[in-house]
């Protein structure tokens, strides 16, 4: 667009000098055609015409070029204010991107492998309570076990012990009966015999006892080890039902864990594709500055204009002074800043923006 | 903490893009809009290196170089000229000036950063 309105103004420049050095042609060399002149009329050009359209070209001067000038600056102005918008947008977003993401890639990963150890931590725990309660019974079906053979021991000596009383109960009588036959010489021996025998029947009656006793604590016992046993044969099963559950558990959870971090890793694989993206294209909206510069530029000579029609008019009144288009080209090029600027008033056509240049000293 | 660069531009979309590509390679950055404003800016704080436009309102970004290698604390700050100027005469009065380096815009961030890398203080 800048390069439009350059061109226009240029050639409005020299459209209005050339016609008016025909004029002033004509005012020595006698009348011009209409085609030369642009009056649209043949025949003698007076000077009241020549000021009439010298009056025509200051208003045109006056009141289009600097509409057009307000254009450029307006679009001047309006495209920086809207790039400066994007621009500002654009670095939000990466801005939140690089707050957002990179953190919570290493937060995100640190939190699911936290919550992972943790949740194994504790059913772990749980397994190996259980496991302990099993080693615990175990330990008591052991203690068990080994009273139920002191049990066994203790009734095999009751039946000793009752064998025994049997033995001397016999000698007791065997004594008694030779007491007696030795008469009174025996009697007290008889007495000791009668004792030694009560003795005896008391033995075996406690030993009885205690044999029915032992039996008794026998069969508690042997309730108790089934009792055990089964129990610990059910826990077991559980404590191992639990590890497999927990196994799979532990597997799920990996799983998921494994799930979110890739899933957290394509996210911000895909969040630093765009950030990328983004900083690319901010930096392509360094062209507003360029543009913006030859708008500058453009308004300028524009602005040129006017001043350049009032010099000419005034300078030779009644007949205007030829304007002075290579004086205006001239301004606008002094005020070029970019080669990209040169190489288009030289060739009129638009070129493509150089790669950057970067020289050290 | 990082180390700060101070970037002068009239083009508010210059200051914000450079910014950009600075800050992103963990620097510190700060602004100043021509000459005159970064000369305020110049108030003693730590300047690792500066980036300056040349064509600017105010103070242009030649005079702005004199003016800094005045400041006894910024004597030797290096000083990177940013510019759509690619004239052999405006460089070598860059040169004279004082700056250490000259970029003709548009400019690469990645070019950039590494001629900052090159230049910047310790």
């Amino acid at each position: 667009m800048d390069m439009l309105i350059g061109l226009v103004a240029g050639a409005l420049v020299a459209g209005v000098a050339g016609w008016l050095a025909g004029l002033r042609r004509g005012r020595t060399a006698g009348p011009q055609t209409g085609a030369s002149g642009g009056s649209g009329a043949s025949g003698p050009v007076s000077v009241e015409d020549v000021q009439a359209y010298a009056e025509s070209v200051k208003r045109l001067s006056e009141v289009v070029t600097p509409v057009w000038s307000a254009h450029v600056e307006s679009s001047r102005v309006q495209m920086g204010e809207s790039i400066n918008d994007l621009i500002g947008t654009f670095g939000g977003i990466v801005s939140h991107l690089n707050e957002i993401v990179d953190p919570s890639r290493e937060a995100m990963s640190e939190a699911y492998r936290d919550v992972f150890d943790y949740s194994r931590e504790r059913l772990l725990e749980v397994v190996g309570s259980l496991d302990n309660a099993l080693t615990a019974k175990r330990q008591t079906l052991s203690e068990l076990r080994l009273l139920m053979s002191l049990n066994d021991e203790m009734r095999s000596m009751t039946t000793e012990v009752t064998r025994i009383a049997e033995q001397t109960h016999l000698l007791a009588l065997n004594a008694a009966i030779e007491a007696a036959r030795v008469g009174e010489a025996g009697r007290a021996f008889n007495v000791v015999a009668v004792e030694v025998r009560q003795l005896a029947d008391m033995s075996g009656t406690t030993g009885a006892r205690i044999g029915r006793k032992a039996d008794e604590v026998s069969t508690a016992i042997t309730a108790a080890i089934d009792m055990a046993e089964e129990s610990a044969r059910n826990e077991d099963h559980l404590v191992v039902d639990a590890n497999e559950k927990v196994r799979e558990v532990l597997d799920d959870l990996h799983a998921v864990v494994v799930g979110l971090r890739e899933s957290g890793d394509q996210l911000s694989a895909a969040a630093e594709g765009v950030k990328s993206e983004l900083e690319s294209s901010i930096v392509l909206f360094q062209f507003q500055d360029r543009v913006s510069q030859t708008l500058e530029h453009v308004r300028d000579c524009i602005d040129a204009l006017p001043v350049q029609v009032e010099r000419s008019l005034a300078e030779a009144a009644p007949v205007p002074t030829p304007l002075d288009p290579d004086g205006l080209l001239e301004m606008l090029q002094s005020t070029y800043t970019m080669a990209e600027e040169h190489e288009v008033h030289s060739s009129g056509a638009p070129v493509d923006v150089h790669d950057t240049e970067i020289t050290f000293f | 903490m990082g180390k700060t660069i101070l970037v002068v531009d009239d083009s508010a979309s210059v200051r914000q893009v450079v910014g950009l590509a600075l800050r992103g390679a963990g620097y510190d950055v700060i602004e100043g809009v021509d000459g005159v404003d970064a000369l305020s800016k110049l108030d003693g704080r730590k300047v690792h290196l500066i980036i300056s436009d040349v064509n600017m309102p105010r103070m242009d970004g030649i005079t702005f170089v004199k003016e800094t290698k005045k400041l006894a604390a910024y004597k030797f700050t290096p000083i990177i000229m940013l510019t759509t100027e690619s004239a052999d005469g405006k460089k070598a009065e860059g040169q004279a000036a004082g700056a250490k380096a000259w970029v003709v815009k548009p400019f690469q961030p990645a070019q950039m950063l590494a001629a900052v890398s090159k230049l910047i203080l310790p």
